[in-house]
């Protein structure tokens, strides 16, 4: 873990809109190692979307540099060694489930591995429904079959917002276990954006906490369990005391919280 | 869901102002479009290779200079009555289509209805029309019916096509009916109804120019006519021309509340035809009633007017014609669909690839941009004499204009169904580095698909109309000519017996392309 | 202008279902003008079968001057896109006088019932003819054997009647090209179906050289512009058609003797809105009184229709055409009223 795999340094980013200006990021700065897991938190509308949207060359920084496995994203995005699930899933309609977890394949013009689009289909649980349209589909259905979608390349960099928001605790629970295996085994470096602070425990090893808007980062706590770790350390003290940690400084935010969804 | 997404592209970041410099070769284009459209037409009108019919635009300049207080004065006409007569039309149509939004069972009888007045040629009803108390009003009333059709469909499609989680929303709040017309379904359907009125102006320009042919005291229509006779080509070109300026002006207008529309309310590009359907029972009790009511309706006006048969027949001397010309009608029919279908298909195939050509090259669509505005407007009836000595005077000619008419609504269309993506999907395929060709295939194309689907039932209603007044000026056979050699030895029953062949196809087409749409566009709801 | 809102006064020619929305419409119009007109003065609808150019010369002539007023009549003037329509809108009651084209087109209309009588006919030699380039010479039927003529609506019957009262069958190729003589110079026809009074004008103000000849030229006889009310209206209303031939017949002679008078007149004032270029019209209208003048209407006044021309050339002429059960002259044509107006 010496390569750099993400490194966001004094990001500023405000968005200029009728109403007015929004700043959304105020000297952000994050280093993420290559095969590293970083869980971001923080209050709705701080600007976790917008630090993944600025990784994935989707809106450009203001202020500060971007790299991103060594250079830039736009040579990730050449090579097809990015995977996003989007926080509003981005699913194509008129296509099954099958085929929008296929689609990364077309889209980059490699020919579609079928086997690891059924794996993954079955993976997220949805073996039965791989024949299905989205607009059959629930929204945590949806939000799987997306986070599918963004695995299907087996990227070097995994952005992931708030991928498992419309699940039940079960599935939830269930898909963070089959992701911890997956990623142990494919090591990518990874960013994920979540509201559950367990989940960014059991799954990260590091954990990033964002202050309200204008984000920036509050805390940074190191997750000292190993990457093939079980359902057991749930239960483990040191577990329990991240989390309580964790959770307090998302309480004692003094700054104002945002609106947006 | 869709708000933030689709806000996303369309704002620009604080710093980024660096773009001025890119502002000056954009403006360029356009400007360099439409000259070098100039251009050509000067080569091509003192060259003289399209024939004396063509003159360039020196010539048309010099009649604005002669007769330009003329040229506005029928601008003025003409443009008041489009205005009039498209309002009524438009606000008619948007009547209706709240009502099939408020009472969803009420839409096929009532889009029937509408699909029924529309496949009445106006050719044949401009006669009539001579000859009732609303002759005054012939161009408002032509260009209302021209408007009515449309707009009823795509502001109906419009006032469906509010997402469902909003909906829900508003169920749960235990929201009236009233309100959650007013709040959700409304609004949302602001972006098609602006589609509907920049669909409207041509529309309505081109009736009123043929409604002045059918008796008007002064208008570009009335111009067109004399012009032509009078063999004063430099004067009709010059009126064709200002029937386009005035089609753009009200265009523009109409794209300023599109963009202000979609911007505000968002598009959500699904037009669902989420209609609950009647039982089969009802829907052809329904399907054979309209038509019964029509004809009694029909036969008492007959009666109780005391209508003589040379202004318009009754349905039993009709119905008599039909049986005793069956076979000539039949062959006419043939060659009559085979314009219209072959028309509407290249026009679509030619709407299409205009369309996707703009939307992948930047460069073209800047310097296409003032045709793309001039195209649509263009009153295309007024060129088909043009179209004649181009094509020769025969089934080329009916076909090409046929193609025209087609491509107009399915341009329009496309391209705003170019752009209707699902949310987020264009970031999507930036993450995976798409190029501008699949993306055009995987993306663009098949998010068209609804918008497309519609064109075309919109384009199949009219193919008829269209092929059979090209018949009807030019044609060397098909309904529209059959039509007219009817009328000229005032065979009224025998014109109406084709006009009457002509609605039911008209209908036809316009049923088999709803069914298409129905069963394609399930799969494209998201 | 004025003439819009007058429209409305024309009589209800129907109620229908059809008409509801329409009648909706024009309720939104300032309703019924001219409601004010002396009741001594009879309103006329005159229908024309084309826009109000110099064609129509004397009638705006009669206006102008006040002739129609004089006899006590407040005419209108319809304009006629539509030159098929214009017996129907009489017959429906719209217009209380109108042109009607031809012989043909008067023979069809009353062929559906319409009850029409013709009082005068404008043209003494129909218009209608043929229009070609200089090297080629119509002198007959059988110079057109072969060709490619071009067509409006209304040129295909004449000219298949044309072949049939030669005695012989049509033998031609009927090019549909409307109202553009274009092709003629495009060599896309070989002639071209035209007023003589009209489309060949432009060209030869232009020094283009075309031939010209019309149908009476080759054989086929036809009174035109035929000046026709309803058998109702002329029953009750005698007098003011009477007037409304008189008028017109001022009208006409002064346009007869001084043409570019005319002409002017309709440029300036009832044609304003047509763009009419002067040279054209002042030359369309003097080929116009040609035709307008025969021997017979110099002894019995203009618009004066000869019976015996009628029942002879013209008659046959319509039998060559197919029509069938034609109706006796006297019924149809009226030509007291012509000999009564001349006071
Ligand atoms: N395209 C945009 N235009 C204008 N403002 C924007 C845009 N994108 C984000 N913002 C603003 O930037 C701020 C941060 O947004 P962002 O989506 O990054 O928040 P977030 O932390 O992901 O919130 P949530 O947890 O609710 O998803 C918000 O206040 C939002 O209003
Ligand atoms: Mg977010």
């Amino acid at each position: 873990m010496t390569d750099i795999g993400i490194e966001l340094d004094g990001i500023s980013k405000s968005f200029v809109s009728g109403a007015g200006t929004v700043r959304a990021l105020d000297d952000f700065t994050l280093s993420v190692a290559e095969g590293e897991f970083v869980a971001i938190l923080g209050p709705s509308g701080c600007g976790k979307s917008t630090v993944l949207r600025i990784v994935a060359g989707l809106d450009s920084a203001d202020r500060g540099s971007v790299t991103v496995a060594g250079s830039s994203p736009q040579t990730l995005i050449a090579e097809g060694a990015l995977g996003v699930a989007f926080q509003d899933n981005a699913l194509l309609p008129w296509l099954s489930v099958r085929a929008n977890v296929a689609l990364p394949y077309k889209l980059t013009g490699r020919p579609v591995d079928q086997a690891r689009v059924d794996e993954l289909v079955a993976l997220v649980g949805l073996a039965d429904f791989a024949g299905a349209r989205p607009s059959q589909l629930s929204g945590g259905m949806r939000q799987r079959v997306s986070i599918a979608r963004s695995l299907a390349l087996a990227p070097r960099v995994l952005l992931l917002d708030e991928p498992f928001g419309a699940l039940d605790a079960v599935t939830r629970h269930r898909l963070n276990v089959e992701l911890a295996r997956i990623l142990a085994a494919e090591a990518s470096t990874t960013l994920l954006v979540t509201h559950s602070v367990e989940e960014a425990v059991f799954l990260a090893d590091r954990v990033v906490v964002m202050t309200g808007r204008p984000g920036r980062v509050k805390l940074t706590v190191d997750v000292p369990f190993g990457r093939d770790r079980t359902k057991a350390v749930l239960g483990q003290p040191e577990f329990l005391r991240l989390v309580a940690q964790l959770t307090a400084a998302l309480d004692d935010d003094d700054t104002e919280t945002g609106t947006a969804a | 869901m869709t708000v933030s997404a689709t806000a996303a592209p369309r704002t620009r970041p604080a710093a980024e102002n660096g773009a001025r410099p890119l502002r000056l070769p954009r403006a360029v284009l356009p400007v360099a479009g439409v000259l070098a459209l100039v251009l050509i037409w000067q080569v091509i009108g003192v060259s003289g290779v399209l024939g004396r019919a063509v003159p360039p635009p020196t010539a048309v300049l010099d009649a604005f200079v002669d007769k330009g207080d003329i040229l506005l004065r029928a601008a003025l006409a003409t443009g008041g009555r489009a205005l009039v007569g498209g309002l009524i039309g438009y606000l008619l149509g948007a009547m209706v289509a709240s009502v099939t939004a408020w009472f969803p069972r009420s839409t096929t009888p009532l889009v029937r209805v509408t699909v029924l007045i529309n496949a009445i040629p106006i050719v044949a009803l401009g006669p009539v029309l001579m000859s009732v108390p609303a002759r005054p009003f012939i161009p408002e009333v032509f260009a209302a019916l021209s408007v009515l059709f449309a707009t009823v469909l795509t502001v109906g499609d419009g006032l469906r096509s509010a997402s469902k989680s909003p909906a829900d929303v508003f169920r749960v709040f235990g929201a009236s009916r009233t309100a959650r017309f007013f709040r959700l379904e409304l609004p949302s359907a602001l972006p098609m109804a602006a589609d509907a009125a920049r669909l409207a102006v041509p529309a309505a320009i081109l009736g009123a120019i043929l409604g002045e042919w059918f008796g008007a005291d002064r208008g570009l229509g009335v111009l067109m006519v004399s012009a032509m006779r009078n063999i004063q080509y430099g004067f009709l070109w010059a009126a064709a021309v200002v029937a386009v300026l005035v089609s753009v002006v009200f265009y523009l207008v109409g794209t300023v509340l599109e963009r202000a529309a979609s911007r505000r309310f968002g598009r959500s590009g699904e037009a669902a035809v989420d209609v609950a359907p009647l039982a089969k029972s009802a829907s052809a009790l329904i399907g054979v009633l309209i038509p019964v009511l029509l004809i009694v309706g029909w036969q008492a006006w007959i009666w109780i007017g005391d209508v003589p048969q040379i202004v318009a027949p009754g349905p039993l001397g009709v119905a008599e014609s039909l049986a005793a010309d069956a076979p000539e009608l039949l062959a006419a029919a043939g060659l009559t669909t085979l314009s219209a279908f072959g028309g509407l298909l290249a026009g679509a195939v030619v709407g299409l690839a205009l369309a996707i050509l703009v939307t992948l090259l930047p460069w073209l669509n800047a310097m296409l941009s003032p045709l793309a505005l001039i195209i649509p407007t263009v009153p295309i009836v007024v060129f088909i004499p043009i179209l004649g000595s181009l094509l020769g005077y025969g089934v080329a000619t009916v076909f090409a204009s046929c193609v025209l008419m087609a491509f107009f609504p399915i341009y329009v269309l496309a391209c705003s169904g170019l752009r209707a993506r699902p949310a987020g999907s264009d970031d999507l395929f930036t993450i995976y580095g798409t190029g501008r060709l699949r993306r055009l295939t995987r993306l663009a194309l098949p998010a068209a698909v609804p918008a497309l689907l519609i064109a075309v039932r919109l384009a199949a209603a009219n193919a008829f109309l269209i092929a059979i007044s090209a018949e009807w000026l030019m044609g060397q056979g098909g309904l529209g000519r059959v039509f007219s050699e009817r009328r000229v030895i005032l065979d009224t029953n025998g014109s109406w017996a084709a006009v009457v062949v002509a609605i039911v196809l008209s209908v036809l087409a316009y049923v088999g392309a709803a069914a298409l749409e129905r069963k394609v566009v399930t799969r494209w709801r998201s | 202008m004025t003439n819009r809102t007058a429209r409305t006064r024309t009589p209800i020619a129907a109620v229908a279902i059809a008409a509801v929305s329409l009648l909706a419409l024009s309720a939104c119009s300032s309703g019924d003008a001219g409601g004010g007109a002396a009741s001594d003065t009879t309103p006329i609808s005159f229908q024309l079968d084309w826009v109000k150019d110099s064609e129509f010369g004397g009638f705006f002539e009669a206006d102008e001057k006040g002739y129609f007023a004089d006899e006590g009549l407040d005419v209108e003037f319809l304009d006629g896109g539509d030159v098929s329509s214009t017996a129907a809108v009489i017959a429906g009651g719209a217009a209380q006088i109108g042109i009607v084209s031809n012989l043909s087109r008067l023979i069809d209309a009353i062929d559906t019932g319409a009850d029409l009588v013709a009082v005068g006919a404008l043209y003494q030699t129909s218009p209608a003819g043929l229009m070609t380039l200089p090297d080629l010479d119509v002198t007959s039927v059988d110079d057109l054997k072969g060709l490619r003529i071009g067509t409006d609506e209304s040129g295909t019957a004449d000219i298949d009647t044309l072949f049939r009262v030669n005695g012989e069958e049509p033998d031609y190729e009927d090019v549909r090209v409307g109202y553009d003589a274009a092709p003629l110079f495009d060599d896309q026809i070989d002639a071209y179906y035209a007023y003589v009074t009209n489309q060949p004008i432009p060209y030869e103000l232009q020094g283009i050289d075309v031939n010209t000849v019309t149908f009476a030229d080759l054989g086929f006889e036809s009174y035109a512009g035929l000046i026709v009310t309803t058998r109702e209206f002329l029953d009750s209303n005698r007098d003011a058609v009477e007037g409304f031939v008189r008028a017109a017949s001022k009208g006409w002679s002064e346009t007869i003797d001084d043409p570019s008078a005319t002409a002017e007149l309709t440029i300036g004032s009832y044609g304003a809105d047509l763009g009419l270029d002067e040279d054209s019209e002042v030359a369309s209208l003097t080929a116009i009184t040609e035709l307008v003048q025969s021997d017979y209407t110099k002894s019995n006044g203009l618009f004066a229709m000869d019976p015996e021309r009628i029942a002879g050339p013209m008659y046959d002429a319509l039998t060559a055409s197919g029509r069938e059960d034609l109706p006796d002259p006297a019924d149809i044509f009226d030509t007291t009223i012509v000999a009564d107006a001349q006071d």
